[in-house]
C-alpha cells in the first residue's frame, strides 16, 4: 500500500511539474478582458480601448512581408506610407504632405511633411527608397514585391537572377553588383530629405492607392538592421503610425497604444487597440456577446437570422471589393464551348444563394467586376450594367440545345471542385440541384483541403471549380488582367489575344477615358465567353458595438480604428 | 531494470527517427507548399523565397541537413511565421498545452477514482447507476460540443469564466473540464469495473474471513491491486491529454502548442509541423516508458524483459 501510494504521489508531482513550467505564463496582468469586463461598464469603457478580434496570429508585422489582412490591419495602425485610404476608401495624404503627378502620369512626386519615427528620428524620403528598395531586392524575397512593379525598373530589379542557369548560386559578388545596378536605375529618388520622385512604367492612375498599400510603408532602417525579427518586441520595432507596439504575445494578444508623435495625433481618440486571433467565430461571437470584444469581422452563417433580429444596429455590412464565383476548365469538353459555359451560368439562382445560403446582404453578381470602383464618371458597375439576366432558365435551355445537349441529353458528368468549407458545400450543392433542375444534367461535388484545391486548380485538373478574388487596389485593373493569357492568376486555361490586346491597350495609356473603356471591353468580352461564372459580390460582414463609431473598413479589406472614438 | 531501459532508449531513438522520416517524406508528397496562394505569386518571386528557405536543394539535401540539425535539436525556422523558430513556438506553446494537460489529469484522477469507488462500493444501488448513467453520458458527448455548452452556460449566461483565451486561472477552468470529461468518466468505469472484479477475489473473502476489519480491506488489499489499470492507464492518457488538445485549443483560443501544429499542417509550414511531430514523439515514447516502469514498480508481477 505506501508502495501504491509513493508512486501516485509520483506520478501527481510530476503532472504538477509539468504543470509549474507554466507556471509564470498564468501570472498576468490584469487587463485580460475577462477580468476588464468587471471593472468597465460594457459599452462605455472608461479607458478608450477598443478590442477587435483580428481572426488570427499575424504572420509578420514587417510591412514589406507581409500579404494578408490580419497583418495589414495591424501594420495599418503602426506605420504609414505616403497615403492613406479614408472612410470611403479613397487615398488621401498620409506621409505626404501632398504630391504633384507629371509626365503624362508616369512621374509622381511626394513632398514629405515633418513626421517622426517613434525612435525620433524624422522620417525622410531616403527611408522609403530603403524600404521599395529592400523589398524589391531578391535577396529579401518579399512574396508582394511585385506590388511595386508599377515602379519604373522594378521588375528589374526584383528578377536580378540569384542562380546561373544551371541552377547553382552566382557568386555573390557578382549578384550585388546587378543588384546595385538595378537600384540605381529603380524610378525612386529622394531629391532631397523631404521630396520623393517616384518614376512609373507606365501611367498607372490608381498608384496613388497602391502608395496606402502596406508593402510601399516606409520602414526604419536601423530597426530592420536589428535583426530578423525587428518587429516583434516593443524595444526593436521603430515605427512611423498613429500607434506604437506595446506587447505581443503570440497566439494570444497584440496590444498597441497611442502614438503621442504621430503627426495627427489630436486626431486620434483611441487610446489602446487590443488585437485577438480567436479561430472560432461562434466563440468570438460569444466573447462579443458576453462584452469581452467590441468588434468582430467574421460573423458565423448559422447566427445570421438570429443575429439580424436581436442585434440588427450592431451588425453592419459595408462593401466589400470581391467576387465570389466559379471557374471553367475551359480546356475540357463541353466547357470549351462558350455557349456551354453560358448556358450554366445562366441556370442558377443567384437570388435564392444570397438570401438562403449566404444570408448577409450578399449582392447577386451579374457581372464580373464588383461595384463601388469609380469610373471617369460614377461606378465602373453601374456604368458596365449587367452582362446576365438572373435565373434564365429559358437562354440557358436554349444554348444548351444549340451545342448539342437539348434538355442535358448526353451531357458527361462533371464534377464542381471547392476548397472544404460549410459553406461552400451549401452553395455547390444549391448549384447542382439548379443545374439539375433547370437543366437536366448532373454534377459531381468534390472538396478539397485549401492547399490541395489550390494545386489542382493551378493544374488544370478539375471541371468547374469554386473561387473568389478580393481586389487589391480600387480599379477594374486587379479583376481584369488577372485573365490575360499570361497571368499566373488565369486558371481557367483561357487564352484570347483580343482580350489580351485590351488589358495591355488599357494599362499603356494614360487618358482616364480610354483607360475605363478598354477595361469594359475587357469584361464584356470575358462575359459574353462566359469564361468565368460570377455568383456574388463580397460584403464585409462585422459586429460592432453601437457606441463605437468612425471604425474605418476598407474596400480591399482592412480595418482602421485610427480615427474611431467611443460615444459617451 | 537498468539494460531493460537501456534496450529502450536505443528503440527510442530508432523509433523517431522513423518518425522523422516518414513525416518528412509525408508532408513532401502532399500536393501545395508554403508559399501557394490564391493569388500567384511570379515565378521569380517564388524561386527567391524557395532559395531564402533551401527550398530549393535537392530533397535528399534537405533531409539529412534536417537530420543533423535535429541532433542538436535545432528545429529550424518557420516557414511561415516570420522571424520565429521551431524552437521558439515549441518554447512558448507546450507550457501552455501541458498546464491543460496535467491539470486535465488531475482533474480525471481526483474526480472518477472517487466516483469509481463509490460506484463499485454501492454496486447495483442508487449511487452506482447515477455514476454509470453520469458516466456514459459523458463518455458520449464530445469535447467539441460539452467546450461550447460550458462557454454558453459558465462564459455568456453565467458570466462566470471568459468563454476564450489565455492567462489567469479563471482562463483554465472551462478548457480543463471540456479536456478531462472523457478521461474522468473512464477512470471511473475502470476504478468500478477493477474494484469489482477484485472484490469477488478469494483473497479478499480470506482477509474477512481473518476478521480484518472492511476499512483495511478495503485500503490495503481492494484498492492497491484495483489501481494497476489505473495506473497503465495513466501513461497513455497523459500523453493523450498532452498531445490531443487540438480541438479545445482551437475552441477556447489557448496559445498551445495543439493549435501550432493545426495551423501548421494547413499551413504547410514543413519545419513546424516535423519539429512538433519529433518532440511530441519524443514525449510520447518517453511518458510509455515511465509508465511501463511505473506499472512494474507497482506490480511485482510483470517483469520487465532484461531484467
Amino acid at each position: 500500500m505506501r508502495r501504491w501510494i509513493s508512486v501516485f504521489v509520483v506520478a501527481s508531482l510530476l503532472t504538477l511539474a509539468v504543470a509549474g513550467c507554466a507556471g509564470g505564463k498564468q501570472q498576468q496582468p490584469q487587463q485580460q478582458p475577462g477580468q476588464q469586463q468587471a471593472q468597465q461598464q460594457p459599452e462605455q469603457p472608461k479607458e478608450q480601448v477598443v478590442r477587435f478580434n483580428n481572426g488570427t496570429e499575424p504572420e509578420t508585422i514587417d510591412p514589406g512581408l507581409s500579404t494578408g489582412i490580419p497583418e495589414a490591419n495591424v501594420e495599418n495602425h503602426l506605420f504609414e506610407g505616403l497615403m492613406r485610404l479614408d472612410a470611403e476608401s479613397k487615398p488621401v495624404p498620409g506621409m505626404a504632405e501632398r504630391y504633384e503627378v507629371k509626365d503624362n502620369g508616369t512621374t509622381y512626386v511626394f513632398y514629405l511633411r515633418d513626421a517622426k519615427w517613434s525612435n525620433g528620428d524624422p522620417v525622410t524620403a531616403h527611408d522609403f527608397v530603403y524600404a521599395w528598395q529592400r523589398v524589391l531586392d531578391p535577396y529579401t524575397a518579399s512574396e508582394y514585391a511585385y506590388q511595386l512593379y508599377y515602379v519604373k525598373g522594378a521588375e528589374k530589379l526584383n528578377t536580378v537572377p540569384l542562380k546561373d542557369k544551371d541552377g547553382k548560386d552566382r557568386p555573390e559578388a557578382d549578384v550585388k553588383k546587378d543588384i546595385e545596378a538595378a537600384k540605381a536605375e529603380l524610378g525612386v529618388k529622394a531629391l532631397d530629405d523631404k521630396t520623393l520622385e517616384v518614376k512609373l512604367e507606365a501611367p498607372t492612375p490608381y498608384f496613388l492607392s497602391v502608395a496606402a498599400f502596406h508593402t510601399l510603408f516606409p520602414v526604419n532602417k536601423k530597426a530592420v538592421e536589428s535583426g530578423p525579427d525587428w518587429f516583434r518586441k516593443p524595444e526593436t520595432i521603430v515605427t512611423n503610425g498613429p500607434y506604437l507596439l506595446k506587447e505581443w504575445k503570440p497566439k494570444e494578444k497584440i496590444v498597441l497604444v497611442k502614438n503621442p508623435n504621430y503627426w495627427a495625433a489630436n486626431e486620434v481618440k483611441i487610446d489602446r487597440l487590443e488585437f485577438y486571433p480567436v479561430e472560432e467565430a461562434s466563440t468570438a461571437l460569444t466573447m462579443y456577446e458576453s462584452d469581452q470584444m467590441d468588434v468582430l469581422d467574421d460573423v458565423p452563417v448559422a447566427e445570421m437570422d438570429r443575429l439580424k433580429k436581436e442585434k440588427a444596429g450592431e451588425l453592419m455590412i459595408r462593401p466589400y471589393l470581391g467576387t465570389y464565383y466559379y471557374l471553367f476548365n475551359t480546356t475540357k469538353k463541353p466547357l470549351d464551348d462558350p455557349r456551354v459555359r453560358k448556358a450554366l451560368s445562366l441556370a442558377i439562382d443567384r437570388n435564392a444563394i444570397v438570401t438562403q445560403i449566404t444570408k448577409a446582404g450578399q449582392i447577386p453578381a451579374l457581372a464580373y467586376v464588383p461595384p463601388g470602383i469609380p469610373d471617369v464618371q460614377g461606378d465602373f458597375r453601374k456604368n458596365g450594367g449587367d452582362y446576365l439576366k438572373d435565373n434564365d432558365v429559358e437562354t440557358a435551355k436554349k444554348l444548351l440545345a444549340e451545342a448539342g445537349y437539348p434538355d442535358g441529353k448526353g451531357f458527361p458528368k462533371l464534377t464542381i471542385l471547392y476548397n472544404t468549407s460549410e459553406s461552400h458545400k451549401a452553395i455547390a450543392e444549391a448549384i447542382q440541384e439548379m443545374w439539375k433542375k433547370n437543366l437536366g444534367i448532373e454534377v459531381n461535388l468534390t472538396n478539397q483541403e485549401w492547399q490541395v484545391y489550390l494545386d489542382t486548380r493551378t493544374k488544370l485538373g478539375y471541371d468547374i471549380a469554386r473561387a473568389g478574388w478580393i481586389g487589391d487596389y480600387v480599379d477594374p485593373m486587379t479583376f481584369i488582367d488577372m485573365f490575360t493569357s499570361t497571368s499566373g492568376n488565369n486558371d481557367t486555361g483561357w487564352k484570347n489575344p483580343q482580350f489580351d490586346d485590351l488589358v495591355k491597350r488599357a494599362k499603356a495609356t494614360g487618358d482616364q477615358a480610354t483607360r475605363m473603356q478598354l477595361m469594359h471591353e475587357a469584361e464584356k468580352l470575358l462575359m459574353d465567353q462566359a469564361v468565368v461564372m460570377p455568383i456574388y459580390f463580397y460584403v464585409e460582414v462585422d459586429l460592432q458595438k453601437p457606441k463605437l463609431k468612425n471604425v474605418i473598413v476598407h474596400l480591399v479589406g482592412g480595418h482602421d480604428f485610427s480615427r474611431a472614438y467611443w460615444e459617451k | 531494470m537498468g539494460r531493460y531501459v537501456v534496450q529502450r532508449l536505443v528503440t527510442m531513438v530508432v523509433v523517431l527517427w522513423v518518425i522523422v522520416t516518414l513525416t518528412f517524406f509525408m508532408m513532401r508528397a502532399i500536393p501545395g507548399g508554403p508559399f501557394a496562394s490564391e493569388k500567384n505569386i511570379p515565378e521569380a518571386v517564388l524561386q527567391n523565397i524557395e532559395r531564402r528557405y533551401k527550398l530549393d536543394q535537392p530533397l535528399w539535401k534537405q533531409y539529412t541537413d534536417y537530420l543533423s540539425n535535429v541532433i542538436v535539436w535545432d528545429l529550424g525556422p518557420s516557414f511561415k511565421l516570420e522571424g520565429v523558430t521551431v524552437n521558439d513556438i515549441i518554447n512558448r506553446g507546450f507550457p501552455v498545452s501541458a498546464t491543460l494537460g496535467a491539470l486535465s489529469v488531475l482533474l480525471s484522477l481526483a474526480v472518477g477514482v472517487p466516483a469509481g469507488i463509490i460506484a463499485a462500493m454501492r454496486h447495483n444501488g442508487t449511487a452506482d447507476r447515477v455514476t454509470m448513467a453520469l458516466t456514459v453520458l459523458t463518455i458520449s458527448v464530445p469535447s467539441f460540443i460539452l467546450s461550447t455548452v460550458l462557454q454558453y452556460v459558465f462564459a455568456f449566461k453565467l458570466r462566470w469564466f471568459p468563454p476564450a483565451l489565455w492567462g489567469s486561472w479563471k482562463h483554465m477552468v472551462l478548457p480543463t473540464l471540456a479536456l478531462s470529461s472523457f478521461s474522468m468518466a473512464w477512470i471511473a468505469k475502470l476504478t468500478r469495473s477493477s474494484l469489482l472484479e477484485v472484490i469477488g477475489q478469494d483473497y479478499i473473502r480470506t482477509a474477512r474471513a481473518k476478521g480484518l476489519p472492511e476499512a483495511v480491506i478495503t485500503w490495503r488489499h481492494m484498492l492497491k491491486n484495483a489501481m494497476i489499470p489505473v495506473i497503465a492507464y495513466l501513461a497513455p492518457l497523459t500523453a493523450a491529454l498532452l498531445t490531443g488538445t487540438f480541438v479545445i485549443e482551437s475552441i477556447f483560443a489557448i496559445p498551445g502548442l495543439g493549435r501550432e501544429f493545426v495551423t501548421s499542417i494547413a499551413n504547410r509550414d514543413y519545419t513546424v509541423t516535423l519539429g512538433v511531430t519529433v518532440f511530441y514523439g519524443a514525449l510520447l515514447v518517453g511518458l510509455t516508458l515511465v509508465g511501463d516502469l511505473l506499472t512494474a514498480l507497482v506490480d511485482p508481477r510483470i517483469r520487465l524483459e532484461g531484467d
